[in-house]
């Protein structure tokens, strides 16, 4: 159903002001909203047809029938708002991806009576199914199409419901003040990078921890291994030692946006880079603007970079 | 969503509850095609087919649109309309593969429940109908909830129990109304009184345990023998039958007082008549005065209705027989039965008083070998002849059409009256109820000076008939109550399951008076009765205000409204002086716990907080150390309290008026 811009610019506006962001956010009577579905109104519909037949056949039963009917519209109105009632929402861990994947975004739900048959979902985002809601917190991840890098602000979460029969909507729009970082897609293109080769020979190549080259001796601390402790030198010596191996680094690649491309397409080249370069395993500095990331390794690394390509100059 | 296998599972079986009673009604190809396609459901259930193929689902549409064109013709529309959501629930079945269609099928489910309620009205229905509802309810909320058998049984009672209270307060106070359009009669084949009579017919009643009414009095309860109700006069004979024609008559005669009040329940019959005692009125709309004395309904009612009416205690002073009536009441065959027309015209000469001639035939009667039995040898072509002077036995319609006839002939103006007599006491002894085994057929003769008198020959024959009712009379009798629902009469050994049957009647009577009755008169009564009179404003305000209180309980049971929970006395004060040092704009910052409020209020106003100080230490003991002296403490924290109010309305009486609300921030030091 298409909603005029304004009447749904307007609601948003009353949303703002009625229920404003809060990461943590509890369902009560001043954020549910009911009203009956479509099945609902056919029951209702049913039931007046039913009224007007036991009018017109003076037939008491049928009367009562339809009065049943109703009364159980009733109730079902009541449970329905009693299964959202209770339900604690919390923000919890954003996580970040490249520009076009969906971001996740973490939640964590609860409520102290068991609820059923919760729908999730962001205003563009697939549907996230709840079957029950129980006492204990739940983590519930919850996607949101991402469409440019920057910061992302999902926007209001719709929960909604129809237990007990179907017959009304229950629902609220919550904002719980999630953001995430989108970052550039990842498109190779051009680059501008710097390798370090010429230092070679006058920098002892740099190295890191690993199995390949004998590096030297240390001395033994509890809980290192014993496979590595150096009986020979402990037979000459009387110290434990454990023998250190590295294995070799390459030099570090300097990375920077190229300045003849567009600002977008540069950073998505960048962030292709970057991700290529980490699993090479080559360690890489970045520089974007004033910003400089000094030379380092590592998926923390690369998450760092790619948020400042994320950051960079955006608007928000 | 996808309707998950419990839910399939649980509609089958509501289905199932649903259409069984409803199976009379429906039409043996409608039955056929809505067994076809539970059978599909049931084998998709089971994993053995898959959906159905087009050609099914189409070839079953034809079909039921065929079934529902041939029936179209044949059947009143109500009877067409059940036809067509039997088969639309069967159709749509097999083809329900998410949410929506389930509830779409549920929606006609609840439908079809009301329909089997047009029919039948026992306190049973009304449980079978809050049974069948909930079970009809239970797919719906087992999809939404998916539980063990037991747990949603017991769901789907809470969702019930919770709408009971709701129920019963629209059925109290909702208005009713009259009916909106008028219906046309269906016309059902019912067990009954017709408005023809062959000399054998009302043996057939006899067979039927059916209720047709039950009547209650103001006063005493009738003798048995003055329970006679009139439902249909038969003047017309041809030698074989007796037909109702037009009477002829003028203006009934005037009823005077005293009257006695009696009500009636009536089943539906679908006919225009309804049996009354003699010289019975009403003021009821829908009741008109039929000829013969009679009453009759203006529109017969599809459904159990309760009449008021009024028995004159006297009879009438008779105003003499105008002529067409006469030639009416003297009316026979042109030939036949010569035997009888030939004993009529000796009765004639013998006696010149019409009441020893009908006295005489009742005299033969009464002699040996006529016999009454609901099993007579069939009669030979002269029926009445055959009748009186071959077989010589027979039931109450052979011996008053043997009576009127020859009562004809001898000259004395007599017509045939079929109704009911009788009746069995409720077991309280408080009403009648009137089964169509009490069927009876008997005579009215014009007697000059008396009017119409209605002589029962069949009193003469079987006595016990009339004086001890059918039950007694008949029971021996092969036949008698051969169709009863329950074997009842094999129950009359066991006193206990007889009183049985008397308590259940006395239930459904109970019922029908109270709860199928309860229409606007007696929603009227119960309006004078508890709120003096009934008008529209007040009915409006009386359903607003009790649906408000179960709104503000059922708020109140969701936890939508919590009850505002009063605070200590110590509290309540406390917080009152709290708003008074606020105005002078001394109250606690945000947060600010009693002490840390006392501390800075003693840097920045030590007057003030000289005088509040005690306020402050009276009230955190109060709160917080059970072992003080509780009034002692209270009394003492009044007292201070008094103390600080009499100072800060002091101190703001000083302050220019200008200055007034905000209390000036003494120096700085």
């Amino acid at each position: 159903m298409r909603v005029p811009r304004l009447v749904r610019s307007l609601y948003l506006r009353w949303l703002r002001r009625r229920l404003p962001a809060a990461p943590r956010q509890v369902l009560s009577h001043r954020n549910i909203f009911i009203l009956p579905s479509k099945s609902g109104a056919l029951f209702l519909g049913m039931t007046a047809v039913l009224f007007l037949l036991g009018t017109n056949y003076q037939n008491n039963l049928v009367l009562a029938l339809a009065f049943l009917l109703f009364s159980l519209f009733n109730t079902s109105i009541l449970m329905a708002f009693r299964n959202l009632a209770g339900l604690t929402l919390a923000s919890g861990q954003a996580h970040h991806r490249h520009a076009g994947e969906p971001i996740p975004f973490d939640l964590s739900v609860s409520s102290a009576r068991p609820l059923f048959q919760l729908h999730l979902k962001y205003e563009d985002g697939p549907l996230r199914r709840i079957n029950r809601v129980l006492a204990q917190e739940t983590q519930v991840q919850l996607l949101h199409p991402s469409e440019r890098r920057g910061v992302l602000k999902p926007g209001r979460i719709r929960i909604e419901s129809r237990y007990p029969l179907g017959l009304c909507r229950v629902w609220s729009h919550l904002d719980l003040a999630q953001s995430a970082l989108v970052w550039p897609a990842a498109e190779p293109g051009p680059v501008l990078s710097q390798h370090s080769e010429q230092h070679v020979g006058s920098e002892p190549a740099r190295s890191r921890e690993g199995l390949d080259d004998f590096q030297g001796l240390a001395r033994w601390q509890p809980g290192q291994s014993r496979a590595r402790i150096a009986w020979k030198q402990w037979a000459q010596s009387g110290q434990l030692q454990v023998k250190q191996f590295v294995a070799p680094q390459g030099a570090p690649t300097h990375v920077t946006l190229h300045p003849g491309s567009p600002i977008e397409l540069a950073l998505s080249a960048v962030a292709a880079e970057l991700t290529r370069l980490h699993h090479q395993g080559v360690p890489f500095a970045l520089a974007l603007g004033a910003q400089r990331f000094a030379p380092e390794h590592g998926s923390a690394h690369l998450k760092r970079c790619l948020d400042g390509l994320a950051r960079y100059r955006s608007s928000d | 969503m996808l309707v998950s296998r419990a839910a399939q599972g649980c509609l089958l079986l509501s289905q199932i509850a649903i259409i069984l009673p409803l199976s009379p009604t429906a039409t043996p190809w409608t039955l056929a095609i809505l067994l076809l396609c539970l059978l599909w459901r049931v084998g998709i259930f089971y994993g053995r087919v898959t959906r159905p193929p087009k050609l099914l689902v189409n070839s079953l549409g034809i079909a039921a649109t065929l079934t529902l064109f041939s029936i179209a013709t044949q059947m009143d529309m109500m009877q067409a309309l059940t036809n067509l959501l039997i088969l639309a629930y069967g159709l749509k079945t097999i083809e329900t593969r998410n949410t929506g269609d389930l509830t779409v099928v549920i929606l006609t489910g609840y439908f079809l429940i009301g329909l089997h309620l047009l029919d039948s009205f026992t306190p049973l229905m009304a449980v079978q109908m809050v049974l069948l509802v909930a079970l009809n309810t239970t797919p719906l909320l087992i999809s939404y909830r998916p539980e063990a058998p037991k747990a949603l049984a017991l769901e789907t009672a809470k969702l019930m129990v919770f709408s009971l209270p709701l129920t019963l307060l629209l059925f109290l106070l909702v208005p009713r109304m009259a009916p909106i359009w008028q219906l046309q009669n269906p016309q059902i084949a019912r067990t009954g009184l017709s408005d023809s009579l062959a000399l054998g017919q009302i043996a057939q009643l006899t067979r039927s345990d059916e209720l047709v009414m039950r009547a209650s009095f103001d006063g005493a309860i009738p003798a048995p023998e003055q329970r006679y109700w009139r439902a249909l006069i038969l003047n017309d004979f041809d030698g074989q039958r007796w037909r109702a024609s037009r009477l002829a008559e003028a203006e009934p005669e005037p009823l005077s007082p005293p009257y006695r009040p009696y009500q009636l329940i009536l089943e539906p019959s679908h006919q225009r008549w309804l049996p009354t005692l003699k010289h019975s009125d009403s003021q009821d709309p829908a009741l008109q005065p039929l000829p013969g004395g009679r009453l009759g309904w203006r529109t017969p009612p599809a459904t159990r209705t309760s009449v008021a009416l009024l028995q004159a205690q006297a009879a009438p002073t008779p105003r003499p027989l105008s002529e067409t009536v006469r030639q009416q009441a003297l009316q026979l065959p042109a030939q036949g039965d010569p035997a009888s027309r030939r004993w009529a015209t000796q009765l004639r000469q013998q006696y010149d008083d019409p009441t020893a001639r009908i006295a005489a035939i009742l005299q033969r009667f009464r002699q040996a070998p006529f016999r009454y039995t609901l099993q007579p040898p069939k009669l030979g072509p002269d029926q009445i002849d055959s009748f009186l002077f071959d077989t010589q036995a027979g039931f109450c319609s052979h011996y008053a059409s043997a009576l009127v006839f020859v009562a004809r002939q001898a000259g004395i103006p007599a017509r045939l009256v079929t109704g009911y007599q009788g009746g069995e006491l409720g077991p309280r002894g408080d009403f009648l109820s009137i089964y169509q085994y009490n069927a009876h057929a008997w005579s009215e003769v014009w007697l000059e000076g008396q009017g119409w008198v209605r002589i029962d020959p069949t009193a003469a024959v079987a006595p016990e008939r009339v004086e001890q009712g059918a039950q007694a009379a008949l029971a021996q009798q092969e036949g008698f109550m051969a169709d009863a629902r329950l074997p009842w009469l094999q129950f009359r050994n066991s006193p206990w399951l007889w009183q049985l049957r008397g308590w259940m009647a006395q239930v459904d009577y109970q019922w029908s008076r109270w709860v199928m009755g309860f229409d606007e008169q007696r929603q009227a009564r119960l309006w004078d009765r508890w709120m003096g009179g009934f008008d529209l404003l007040k009915a409006g305000a009386l359903l607003g205000g009790a649906i408000f209180v179960l709104a503000l309980l059922q708020a109140l049971s969701s936890g939508l409204l919590k009850l505002p929970k009063t605070a200590p006395l110590a509290v309540r004060r406390y917080r009152k002086i709290l708003r008074k040092l606020e105005a002078i704009g001394a109250g606690p910052k945000p947060g600010e716990a009693p002490l840390g409020h006392l501390r800075r209020l003693q840097v920045t106003q030590p007057q003030l907080a000289a005088r509040f100080a005690p306020i402050c230490h009276h009230f955190l003991s109060l709160r917080y150390d059970p072992q003080c002296d509780k009034r002692q403490q209270m009394l003492a924290m009044q007292r201070a309290i008094k103390r600080l109010r009499r100072y800060i309305n002091r101190l703001h009486s000083t302050i220019p008026a200008s200055a007034r609300g905000s209390f000036p921030a003494p120096p700085a030091p």
